[in-house]
């Protein structure tokens, strides 16, 4: 399947999950995206990570991201099903750190571990961390119970906090998940980019069903055939829900991304995140658009003001 | 003197630490450094007075007398010219 997609131009991988090293032939898979010189991308909660995972992800030249929501135990646990992944989690950041491989720590951020924010960017920065992404939980799969919970922070709440902290101090080290419309203009310059790309990217699933990402998984509707039936490239070049989403993106965005300045470049930040909320993938980006909704969009930032 | 001023369709949107040039026909964007954005505003939004803007630059950012920055707004000019961002007056389309 992979040599189909090179052949047909694909060369990057992301290899996430859930978590991707639970897969027993995720070492094999990684040694082969070495071998077939495929960018590689780990996304992983780092506790499965070995030296020997590491020095693979090392010789495919790979970059990694691993999840580490608070700087003790106690907090980075509030939110896992798994308790006691701490160590685990920092000792994957130190094999990958050691092996000189871009290591990207992951925070997601909710009510219980937002006061610890600080602490966690010293600790990513002492593990030898290249990058601290603070994540904003979006309301999908097993975050709509969190969500229930009143665990998470919603849009007001993170921009809150957002605009609470001095962006300069952190400096490059931090990167916020959030829609390129409320950065400032030092950010954007050097974020401009960061888009997921979705026009470019196909999802495959470990039981080999195929999706617009990784996000098939939770969505039944979204999974759109399955490599053990047909080849990856016919699935992706000729599904209807592929071609409407490159018509429409980020041609037909609505909603607020139809009159957001960067609608070309962030392409509707999420789409399947739109689409898990509204059921179409070109509406306006929820967060934005509850933004807008509270007066708290930039509206600097759109055409028509 | 050639003169220069924003194409049609060019929004320039000042802000605190720069500015955004957003072409509405491509929907390209080009974010602007403080200085930069200074520039713009005091070049194509308004009487293209080269002299002027000189001189009202020079005094923001209390420039030596003996530095040139004429080169800067030099540059300035041919980026947004190349990128298509503003047009000679009298041209616009
Ligand atoms: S409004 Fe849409 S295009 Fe603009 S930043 Fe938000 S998600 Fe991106
Ligand atoms: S659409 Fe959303 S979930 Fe899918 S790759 Fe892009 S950002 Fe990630």
């Amino acid at each position: 399947m992979f040599l189909g997609v090179k052949a047909g131009g694909v060369n990057s991988v992301k290899f996430g999950g859930g978590e991707p090293l639970v897969l027993p032939y995720a070492a094999d898979l990684i040694e082969f995206f070495a071998k077939e010189k495929f960018d590689l991308f780990l996304e992983t909660n780092g506790t499965l990570v070995t030296p020997r995972l590491a020095e693979l992800v090392g010789k495919a030249g790979g970059r990694a991201s691993v999840s580490l929501d608070g700087p003790d135990e106690e907090t980075h646990s509030l939110l896992r099903i798994s308790k006691n992944s701490f160590e685990q989690a920092k000792r994957g950041i130190c094999l990958l750190v050691e092996r000189g491989i871009y290591t990207q720590v992951i925070f997601s951020i909710h009510k219980g571990n937002v006061a610890r924010f600080v602490q966690t960017v010293a600790l990513a920065r002492e593990l030898g961390a290249s990058s601290l992404k603070v994540n904003f939980i979006q309301r999908m799969g097993r975050a709509e119970e969190m969500d229930e919970n009143g665990s998470l922070l919603d849009v007001r709440e993170f921009l809150d906090f957002f605009g609470r902290l001095d962006t300069d101090v952190l400096g490059d080290f931090v990167f916020f998940d959030i829609p390129i419309a409320f950065k400032k203009i030092k950010r954007v310059t050097k974020e401009m980019n960061y888009t997921c790309n979705i026009c470019s990217v196909v999802g495959v699933l470990s039981n080999g069903d195929v999706s617009i990402c990784g996000i098939g998984n939770l969505k039944d509707d979204l999974v759109l055939g399955n490599i053990r039936s047909k080849p990856l490239m016919e699935i992706w070049q000729a599904h209807p829900l592929f071609q409407d989403l490159y018509r429409d993106i980020p041609a037909n965005l609505g909603g607020i991304c139809s009159n957001c300045m960067f609608k070309r470049q962030c392409l509707g930040c999420c789409v399947v995140n739109t689409y898990n909320v509204t059921g179409r993938f070109n509406a306006g980006y929820p967060f934005c658009e509850e933004a807008h909704r509270l007066g708290l969009f930039p509206r600097q930032r759109l055409v028509e003001v | 003197m050639e003169r220069f001023i924003f194409k049609k369709n060019v929004v320039f949107r000042k802000e605190d630490d720069g500015a955004l040039l957003y072409d509405h026909d491509t929907g390209e964007i080009l974010p602007l450094n403080e200085s930069a954005a200074d520039w713009c505003e005091l070049l194509f939004a308004n009487s293209f007075d080269m002299k002027a803007a000189e001189f009202e630059m020079r005094s923001r950012y209390e420039v030596d007398k003996g530095e040139d920055i004429s080169g800067d707004m030099d540059e300035i000019i041919a980026v947004l010219k190349e990128k298509g961002y503003i047009v000679l007056a009298g041209k616009d389309s």
